[in-house]
């Protein structure tokens, strides 16, 4: 009798089969080729390689899947994310377990509760006296929590896949998140306590760096080098703060890796900050990494989008300095976004820019598909050149 | 004295200083000032602090500290409020949307709203729209503030602006707010108001107050 794992094995296989014919008889270069070849600027006229990164959530409902089914069945993830690749043709592997801020929290003991359809929540952190502290351990990585599920992801990827879609980095919340985590989310009392105990904020963030460490050896095991270090909390610091609470353990993760690379997904914009963080190399690929930013939360006086202004800025350091030119729209641009004006903007920049990796993050569920069909098509509209 | 004892609490608002908040407003009681002196000089605090958050002076965890102070307050002030006969600003009732499990932001808008002489009722977290409208019509509410954090639980907004549309058109405001909402959802679904963030929920949630008989978002 066949189970519904070997069913999930099988879809798995088939859709593979279907994505590489459909690139070696359709567009007549592989994925992994084409990412490579518009890495390297080599190559004829060919489109820009696309991906859709932490669209899992809106993958799990495209399959027919619930929510709490891709958090705590890693085939289903990845079979809902390998559809996705299907559906939208694309050329590189995106996928992260929607709770990636709380999985690394969760070995360290943090509950995580998995409503049917809904994003998981944590009603409480792990440190909720000062004492508690004293307690922590840094967990086998391997073992606890819930990184098990995430392990046996990266397990049928990296067997089954990694030919295919050859992936070199995933996103970790960063120390100051994680910490945040181990102390309570919903009332971001890290808050209060870098006002009335900035000895323990060090000492979770120093903590957290420590068990990043941990997880971040395991990721070698499987060929990702690259640690995006996400930073929803950490972005809301002062600069002064920043520079105190967060930078300091990014350092000491950056040198437990020795010499492979991470990147801090800061959005700090003092100069002097961002002159520090390249200076450090916390880079991709030895090189830093100007992105381009929008979030969905309210920045007064910012807008919620990026000028072209600021864009075209970006895009000129980076080409001054010889960076990597990719453009990253967080937040839920795609949600929030009708196909026209989707179409308008990757249009703009594109003629703006010229041809750069354009890289909506964070696609939920509820996304219109018209609008991931927009984004994907404008920016198919656009070939480069050697 | 008193005078004096006022501007510390407002300093200690400003500063975000936790600690010093509860014994100098037993301070400002014991020296004759009445609660909602003291809770509209911490409202003076929260603006100033609400404004340097605007202007990039400040920051979240300032603009976090100053609700925590706030709170920890007003627990001690509201019960004297009745008893020393001041009159609430209006009343509002908040809560965050079904499916939505998030009070961080919230909390700090239920704060500002208390903070700033409103009388509101706390719904809590993951309310339905049912739930809104019934506690706003038994508590004869002026405004439901209704909040999404994520884009999968904006549908919950939706249906509450309609039921109260549909409802209690006119008597009751509808405001709305939180991290995945923007000014045009609010239109949309026809929500009389909608606020980015704290500081400016309380402005909308004065505006609705003031302009109760007009139409249109503000």
């Amino acid at each position: 009798m066949v189970s519904y794992e070997d069913i999930l094995d099988q879809e798995i296989e088939w859709t593979k089969e279907k994505i590489v014919a459909y690139f070696r008889d359709v567009e007549g270069i592989m994925p992994a080729e084409r990412v490579q070849r518009f890495a390297e600027g080599k190559g004829k006229a060919d489109k820009i390689p696309l991906y859709l990164w932490l669209a899992d959530e809106w993958g799990a409902h495209y399959n027919g899947f619930k929510l709490s089914e891709i958090c705590l069945n890693s085939k289903k993830l990845v079979c809902s994310y390998l559809n996705l690749c299907w559906r939208f043709k694309l050329e590189m592997w995106g996928s992260v377990f929607p709770y990636y801020y709380q999985l690394g929290p969760s070995a360290v003991g943090m509950k995580i509760e998995f409503p049917e359809d809904e994003p998981p929540v944590s009603p409480r952190g792990v440190v909720n006296e000062y004492r508690d502290i004293e307690s922590l351990k840094v967990p086998n990585m391997r073992t606890e929590g819930y990184m098990p599920y995430h392990w046996e992801a990266y397990r049928i990827w990296k067997e089954k896949l990694s030919d295919l879609y050859p992936s070199h980095s995933t996103f970790v919340g960063g120390p100051f998140d994680f910490a945040v985590q181990l102390r309570g989310v919903q009332g971001l009392q890290l808050f209060t306590d870098m006002k009335e105990n900035r000895e323990l904020v060090k000492e979770l963030c120093d903590f957290s760096a420590d068990c990043i460490i941990e997880m971040a050896k395991i990721y070698q095991e499987y060929g990702i080098n690259i640690l995006f270090l996400s930073e929803v909390t950490a972005v809301q610091l002062s600069p002064d703060d920043y520079m105190e609470l967060e930078f300091p353990y990014i350092l000491k993760i950056r040198d437990a890796m020795k010499g492979k690379a991470i990147v801090s997904l800061s959005r700090q914009k003092s100069p002097e900050i961002l002159d520090r963080i390249y200076a450090e190399g916390i880079t991709l690929m030895g090189k830093p990494v100007p992105m381009v930013f929008t979030g969905n939360y309210y920045q007064p006086k910012r807008g919620y989008f990026p000028s072209l202004d600021d864009i075209m800025r970006d895009h000129q350091t980076a080409q001054e300095k010889g960076y990597p030119q990719n453009i990253y729209f967080l937040g839920q641009w795609l949600y929030d976004t009708s196909p026209g004006e989707i179409r308008h903007t990757i249009a703009r920049v594109l003629d703006a820019v010229g041809p750069t990796s354009i890289v909506p993050t964070s696609i939920p569920m509820g996304t219109p598909v018209e609008s991931i069909d927009a984004y994907v098509e404008a920016m198919r509209s656009t070939r480069w050149t050697e | 004295m008193a005078k004096e004892i006022l501007q510390a609490i407002k300093e200690c608002l400003i500063a975000g200083e936790r600690t010093q908040i509860t014994p100098l407003c037993y301070e400002a009681l014991q020296q004759g000032a009445l609660a909602y002196e003291i809770i509209m000089t911490m409202n003076e605090g929260m603006r100033v602090v609400g404004e340097r958050y605007e202007t990039g002076e400040y920051f979240l965890p300032d603009l976090v500290l100053g609700g925590v102070v706030m709170k920890e307050a007003v627990a001690i002030l509201e019960p004297l409020l009745a008893l020393q006969g001041a009159k609430s600003r209006g009343t509002i009732v908040a809560g965050s949307v079904t499916g939505d499990v998030h009070d961080i932001g919230k909390n700090i808008v239920i704060a500002m709203f208390s903070g700033t002489g409103f009388s509101v009722i706390d719904l809590g977290i993951n309310v339905a729209s049912e739930t809104f409208l019934e506690a706003a019509k038994e508590h004869k509410a002026d405004i439901i503030a209704a909040s999404a954090t994520l884009s999968t639980t904006l549908p919950g907004l939706r249906e509450v602006a309609h039921l109260v549309r549909d409802c209690a058109r006119g008597s009751i405001k509808v405001l709305v707010g939180g991290a995945a909402t923007t000014q045009k959802f609010a239109r949309d679904i026809c929500a009389d108001g909608w606020a980015p963030d704290a500081p400016q929920a309380v402005k909308a949630a004065e505006s609705l107050m003031a302009k109760r008989s007009g139409d249109g978002i503000i």
